[in-house]
């Protein structure tokens, strides 16, 4: 089967300057990858959990797939047509719904809600003949009141706009979505109802979907396949379960690690990571994470490592991968004494 | 100085054009020195409204009822003189986005020196120095380079670290950190969970952890009171409300944390209904809309406070029963 | 306090014209809408209010004192007073209205187009907006009228080519800001032209603060054209406004003082009502100044 989209070596550049500081200073400026070297595939109907902390650069990535951000580097293939020109990237965008991570802010604030639904079919040409029917539809499929076609974004729960915005981007019947933190900002008994309504959609309208995310409680259960970036690369890729139960970067293991237990039973005993996350200006040589890697090696402060294809599907970009049973993982649980092996273990299993 | 507070059926009604929004209802919170107290709840639960009533810090449109004893001083009516007296020296404050609480023109040395201003029996210096120990014990390694440095050159964890070093510089007997890690990253806020927990085996005053993140709570508090539309719905130990946790809405709570389901779920659990409107709170108990094991009395009878063990209580018809 | 904001917001507008009642809560803007409003019907019903027409001439009572047949006195073409007055307020509200009124058009839609459109149109039109920006304006309007001729029209051009800029550069500044936020960038992946993103999302959100500056521009403009009109170079004679009024009062001021008070009186009143219900939009709408009002 053929990915629906397929990223490959994509790499996003700032800090060359304006046009004017290029006009008194010739001297190309080096130039930072905030996004770099970034490959990655989605199947159809796939959900895709990206994670990564702040200035990992998941927003930007998925904005760059959209066009929204100008790649430096790399090719973008969308149903297996390369994706370069700005034709290209339109006729994508049509095919195609993003939402964003504040859900009132990306709902334009003086046009009432039936306006706003209804807005993306007006624009690819679906003739509507009663603008306010079609909005009740689409109200009524994400589980709002039809009364909500009056109102105003500002007027609406976060929540509510949210469902707004899966109603909006899915009106136009999209093949890809891609969701910024979809759950930001959202209370715990508040944030399942969107992802059940989007696992829901995707059931009925056979979408595929990337989540950008750094909650990693929610991904495990929405994401088929896990890609963890840091620093603007990606350093670990598999199927979700598998990379939760056995993570292989180091820097997953941590992520996964420093997760706050709702259990008073299981408090950690220490620090799952040490440091802070360095900033893409002054990237770290060699392996991006040997500042804060528990198991750091003189190699990995002078070469960087290359995506690794490991069994089951997996893709790592770390030279001394954590391989169950393998030496690595000794000396990571070592070197991190929080580690404490499968901890979930005596969680529940199931909901209560 | 270090004493217990003791809230007593504190009220908070907001005075708005639209009518008072009952922000707070008769809500009782006892705390003993070298206690940490977890508040948490969901949006519109009344947390923040608490931590501004024990702050002092509520605007001018509130109006409370009720009492908050700290250290044997009623705090609820006290004069605006003797309010400011306390807050800066005996109650400090660390707040979710520690960028909004430092003055973005002066460097962090500058500001933290300011925070000092009514010790006026020591020297410039000798405050530089305090705050150089203040700044190494909340483990900001240069201490000194950082004190030349402006807010915005600090990482969102670092300027948590100097906020909490900030807050106990002045040597309060309650320090509440509210949301303190909401705006950080999971490693970020591991490093300041773990921070946290240290400091407070060296501070003997009263810590509030207010958090809508369960695992926060779990990992750092003592004793919890879960909070709903502005009323203490259960209280207990840590244990107890993560374990034996009898309120339908702490049950409820507890089922939609994802975090603690291993396997993957095909339905994450939801909380149906919507907040009851603090315009005008049910006559009965503020849950029952959405509680499904909501009986008669429930709508019209506020439910009692039901003791299941020491310090372990919640207000339900059900768990009455 | 966010819940408490919250809880506020959703229950908004549940008042009939909540708007207007917290605008008129400033006793000081209740009295310059009063004012506004009344300079407004005064100039619309002109020919109906005034007793005498503005130009009819009597020379037999020139620069009679006020009263009971002119209540305002007449001025030294014998002419009466109080209907030049009221005339005089459709001359200086219709100037003042129509030259704000394309000026504004023409800032909003160039400044739409500045900030929303590519780098280059926006360099070469701030580069207009700044040179227009730098001209003196009396020189500017000598000029004009040296070439085109003292008369209505040619005032009108003057003060839209001087006041323009201004709004152009605000509009620009507040469509920058508004260019990245989410909802736009929404609206590109939706693939909406820049046609319907410009006029359909970006300008009902751009528009406030223009209304604002262009309220508290209309007296300034009343004063400009009282003041070339002082020196000649505005309306023609007989055409009556505050100007001319207040410049024949001032040739006769020893002997009829009160037409500089009744010429006077007028504009003063004029300015400061416009000025204060400028005012007061500007606090209610700027939402730094309604801090103590649930959102």
């Amino acid at each position: 089967m053929t990915p629906l989209l397929a990223v490959e070596d994509l790499s996003v550049t700032i800090g060359q300057g304006g046009f004017l500081s290029r006009l008194l200073d010739p001297r190309p400026l080096p130039g930072f990858n905030i996004i770099d070297g970034v490959t990655l595939a989605l199947m159809p109907g796939e959900t895709l959990g990206l994670v990564g902390e702040s200035g990992s650069g998941k927003t930007t990535l998925a904005r760059t797939i959209l066009g929204l951000v100008k790649a430096a580097a790399g090719r973008i293939a969308f149903d297996d047509h390369e994706v370069r020109t700005s034709v290209d990237f339109r006729a994508m965008r049509r095919r195609s719904a993003m939402m964003f991570q504040d859900p009132v802010a990306s709902l334009s604030p003086r046009l009432r809600i039936g306006t706003l639904l209804t807005e993306p079919l007006v624009i690819q040409g679906v003739a509507v003949p009663d603008r306010r029917a079609t909005a009740k539809t689409l109200l009524a499929q994400v589980g709002l009141p039809a009364s909500f076609v009056d109102r105003f974004p500002h007027e609406l729960s976060g929540g509510q706009a949210r469902r707004v915005g899966v109603a909006r981007a899915l009106s136009v019947k999209p093949r890809l979505l891609l969701a910024d933190e979809p759950t930001a900002g959202l209370d715990v008994s508040v944030q399942g109802d969107v992802l059940n309504l989007i696992a829901e959609l995707k059931r009925d309208l056979g979408f595929a979907a990337m989540i950008v995310t750094h909650n990693l409680a929610v991904i495990r259960h929405v994401s088929d396949r896990l890609a963890i970036m840091y620093l603007g690369r990606l350093v670990e890729t598999g199927p979700t379960q598998d990379v939760f139960d056995a993570p292989m970067h180091p820097y997953t293991a941590t992520l996964i690690q420093s997760e706050p237990v709702p259990d008073p039973r299981r408090r950690r005993a220490d620090l799952a990571i040490r440091g802070e996350i360095p900033s893409v200006f002054r990237r770290p040589p060699g392996c991006e994470f040997h500042t804060r890697c528990p198991i750091a090696q003189p190699r990995c402060r002078t070469e960087a490592p290359a995506y690794r294809h490991m069994p089951g599907e997996r893709t790592v970009r770390c030279h001394f991968p954590l391989e169950t049973g393998g030496q690595e993982r000794e000396a990571f649980s070592r070197a991190s004494p929080n580690h404490r092996g499968n901890r979930h273990d005596q969680m529940e299993h199931r909901p209560a | 100085m270090t004493g217990s507070l003791s809230a007593q059926n504190l009220s908070v009604r907001y005075e708005t054009p639209q009518g008072a929004v009952n922000a707070l209802r008769h809500v009782d919170i006892e705390a003993s020195p070298g206690e940490v107290i977890g508040i948490v709840g969901e949006s519109g639960c009344g947390k923040s409204t608490l931590v501004t009533a024990l702050a002092n810090l509520l605007p001018a449109n509130a109006r409370v009822e009720g009492s908050i004893v700290y250290n044997g001083t009623d705090l609820v009516g006290l004069d605006a003189h003797r309010q400011r007296m306390l807050r800066g020296d005996e109650i400090a404050l660390v707040g979710q986005d520690p960028m909004t609480a430092f003055n973005p023109v002066l460097t962090i040395g500058d500001q933290l020196v300011d925070f000092q201003h009514r010790r006026r029996d020591l020297s410039r210096g000798q405050k530089k120095e305090r705050i150089a120990a203040m700044l190494a014990r909340v483990g900001i390694a240069d201490a000194a380079r950082r004190m030349a440095s402006y807010p915005h050159e600090l990482s969102g964890g670092m300027r948590q670290r100097v906020a909490i070093a900030a807050a106990l510089l002045t040597d309060p007997g309650l320090l509440i950190a509210d949301e303190p890690t909401t705006a950080l990253d999971v490693t970020m806020e591991a490093q300041i969970i773990h921070l946290l927990r240290e400091l407070r085996r060296e501070f003997n005053g009263i810590i509030i952890v207010v958090s809508h993140h369960l695992g926060v709570i779990a990992e750092l508090c003592d004793r919890v009171y879960v909070m709903y539309a502005g009323e203490v719905v259960e209280e207990g130990g840590v244990d107890a409300i993560f374990h034996d946790a009898r309120h339908p809405y702490t049950q409820a709570l507890l089922a939609c944390d994802p975090a603690r389901f291993h396997d993957r779920l095909e339905r994450l659990p939801t909380i149906p209904g919507t907040l009851p409107s603090l315009l005008a709170p049910p006559a009965g108990c503020v849950y029952a809309s959405r509680c499904d094991r909501a009986f008669a009395p429930c709508l019209t009878v506020l439910p009692p406070k039901v003791t299941v063990s020491t310090r372990h209580a919640a207000r339900c018809h059900a768990v009455a029963a | 306090m966010s819940s408490v904001a919250e809880v506020g917001a959703s229950y908004s507008g549940r008042q009939r014209f909540p708007a207007l009642r917290a605008l008129l809560a400033d006793p000081i803007t209740s009295i310059a809408l009063v004012l506004v409003v009344g300079f407004l019907v005064t100039a619309a019903f002109a020919p109906w209010l005034a007793p005498y027409s503005p130009t009819r001439i009597d020379v037999l009572h020139k620069l009679q004192p006020p009263s009971m047949e002119h209540w305002f006195g007449t001025d030294h073409l014998g002419r009466d007073l109080l209907s030049r007055v009221i005339h005089g307020a459709r001359t200086a509200l219709m100037i003042a209205m129509v030259s704000v009124a394309i000026a504004g058009a023409v800032g909003l839609l160039l400044g739409l187009i500045a900030g929303y459109g590519p780098r280059w149109l926006d360099a070469i039109l701030v580069l207009t907006f700044d040179s227009l920006n730098s001209l003196p304006m009396i020189m500017f309007a000598l000029a004009i009228i040296t070439v085109l001729g003292a008369g209505t029209g040619t005032l009108i051009l003057v003060i839209t080519m001087t006041s323009f800029p201004s709004y152009a550069r605000l509009i620009r500044a507040q469509t920058l800001a508004l260019k990245n936020s989410d909802y736009i960038l929404a609206e590109r992946l939706l693939d909406a032209g820049p046609f319907r993103i410009i006029f359909i999302h970006l300008l009902p959100n751009v528009v406030g603060p223009l209304i604002i500056l262009l309220s508290m521009d209309i007296p300034v403009v009343i004063m400009v054209e009282a003041g070339l009109s002082f020196l000649g170079l505005g309306v023609r004679p007989p055409t009556p406004s505050w100007g001319s009024i207040l410049y024949d009062g001032y040739t006769s001021i020893r002997s009829a003082p009160f037409m500089v008070i009744f010429g006077g009186l007028p504009l003063v009143l004029a300015t400061l009502g416009f000025t204060f219900l400028g005012e007061g939009l500007r606090d209610y709408l700027d939402p730094r100044m309604r801090a103590g009002r649930p959102a």
